[in-house]
């Protein structure tokens, strides 16, 4: 009986996925712009990067390489330090921003390697910490980006934002969305556990 | 696009369905280009995200979420890295990845509507007699579905629709956050629920 009950919904299922008026496919495409990002996909992508750190954290868990080399001056440990500082500065900057306040400082970009200097300060001062608890940094910044998207205003999700990054000569400030922000950082997070996973596959 | 006529349209219609390690290895060696590739995948499984989001949340909401589930995978497969074991005639690496997706837009979707006042209304399916009217209207569910839709929990009724859809028990308890053991117990208590209701209505 229970064989005849799964046979049956099965081809039900089957028919009900093939009942269906599937979009055309141009839709997809000219939404797919992070700038054009929905609140849900945003915090959908954001709780997805939660899940990939949490996979990084229980392979460490067993291989205990947070010592591995993955750039020539950044170990594991140093990259997930990396994530934390970035998801707690974006978290920082979007509260700032909430508040009505303005910044005292600036992240400047250079054309190769980005903010090195920032990023360096970064890891140093994080230099005293388990790599447990860089991992706990992560999650908890992350998950309250998430709460930030979910909780602010339309005008404010939908608004473009200045904030304290600069790129080019002579600097110019960035000017974005909170949607394209949080895609972007998303894609941050997953462009170091590409090259963790590099790295490992090197070994 | 890619200019060749042979997959323009995004027509399954007009498309030879491969299976996806097929589409992936195909992409890998450059026989399909990643625009002809995602076309491939997007005629794959459109029709299945679209039943697994209208069976989930309604067909008015399916619709914006189904655009946000793609749009995310969109972004990720211009950043998709092939791996060897992806080839396998099993690996199905994109269905997992879109069943994930679905599960965090959903949970976003719920968490974001928690927050706010009530959906604005024309964002909210119309009553119907079994309550799950539009879903069935154009997403036809069979008698034994329909009946499993209504009679399951959301945890049993999301474990059910994925392994309908042949996802494997390992992807389906990571997404879930449960142990492979709880998609099999799930199941098996949806089958058997399904097996004591119809017992019953047949007398």
């Amino acid at each position: 009986m229970a064989d005849d009950i799964q046979v049956r919904l099965s081809a039900e299922w089957g028919a009900a996925v093939a009942s269906g008026r599937t979009p055309e496919i141009a839709g997809v495409r000219a939404a797919a712009a992070p700038e054009l990002a929905s609140r849900a996909a945003a915090v959908a992508e954001l709780e997805e990067t939660r899940l990939l750190v949490a996979g990084l954290r229980e392979s460490l868990e067993t291989r205990r390489d947070e010592q591995r080399l993955v750039t020539r001056q950044w170990t594991i440990r140093d990259v997930v330090g990396h994530l934390a500082s970035w998801a707690r500065e974006t978290r920082c900057e979007i509260e700032t921003l909430g508040r009505g306040q303005t910044f005292d400082y600036t992240i400047h970009f250079e054309r190769e390697g980005g903010p090195r200097a920032w990023n360096q300060r970064e890891i140093d001062a994080r230099v005293g910490r388990s790599v447990w608890q860089l991992f706990d940094e992560f999650d908890a910044e992350t998950s309250r980006l998430a709460e930030l998207a979910v909780s602010l205003s339309e005008d404010e999700f939908q608004g473009r934002m200045e904030l304290p990054r600069t790129s080019g000569e002579p600097p110019s400030p960035w000017r974005l969305g909170l949607a394209p922000l949080l895609v972007q950082t998303c894609w941050h997070v997953r462009y170091h556990l590409t090259a963790i996973e590099r790295a490992r596959s090197r070994a | 696009m890619s200019g060749s006529s042979a997959f323009s349209g995004g027509s399954s219609a007009r498309t030879e369905r491969l299976p996806e390690s097929s589409v992936l290895g195909a992409a890998a060696r450059g026989e399909l280009s990643p625009d002809e590739a995602f076309e491939r995948l997007y005629d794959e499984y459109a029709p299945l995200v679209r039943t697994w989001l209208a069976a989930r949340i309604g067909t008015a909401q399916a619709e914006d979420l189904f655009q946000d589930v793609w749009t995310i995978f969109y972004r990720r497969w211009r950043e998709w890295e092939h791996r060897p074991d992806f080839e396998g005639s099993d690996a199905r690496p994109v269905l997992s990845f879109l069943f994930r997706t679905c599960h965090l837009v959903l949970q976003a979707h719920q968490r974001i509507v928690s927050k706010r006042a009530a959906p604005p209304l024309d964002a909210v399916d119309a009553p119907a007699v079994n309550g799950h009217g539009a879903v069935t209207a154009q997403i036809q569910l069979g008698q034994c579905l329909d009946a499993a839709r209504r009679h399951c929990t959301d945890e049993e009724w999301a474990v059910l629709t994925a392994k309908l859809s042949d996802l494997p028990a390992g992807d389906i308890a990571r997404t879930l956050h449960i142990t492979e053991a709880a998609v099999d117990h799930r199941f098996r208590r949806a089958i058997a629920r399904m097996r004591a209701i119809l017992e019953r209505s047949h007398g």
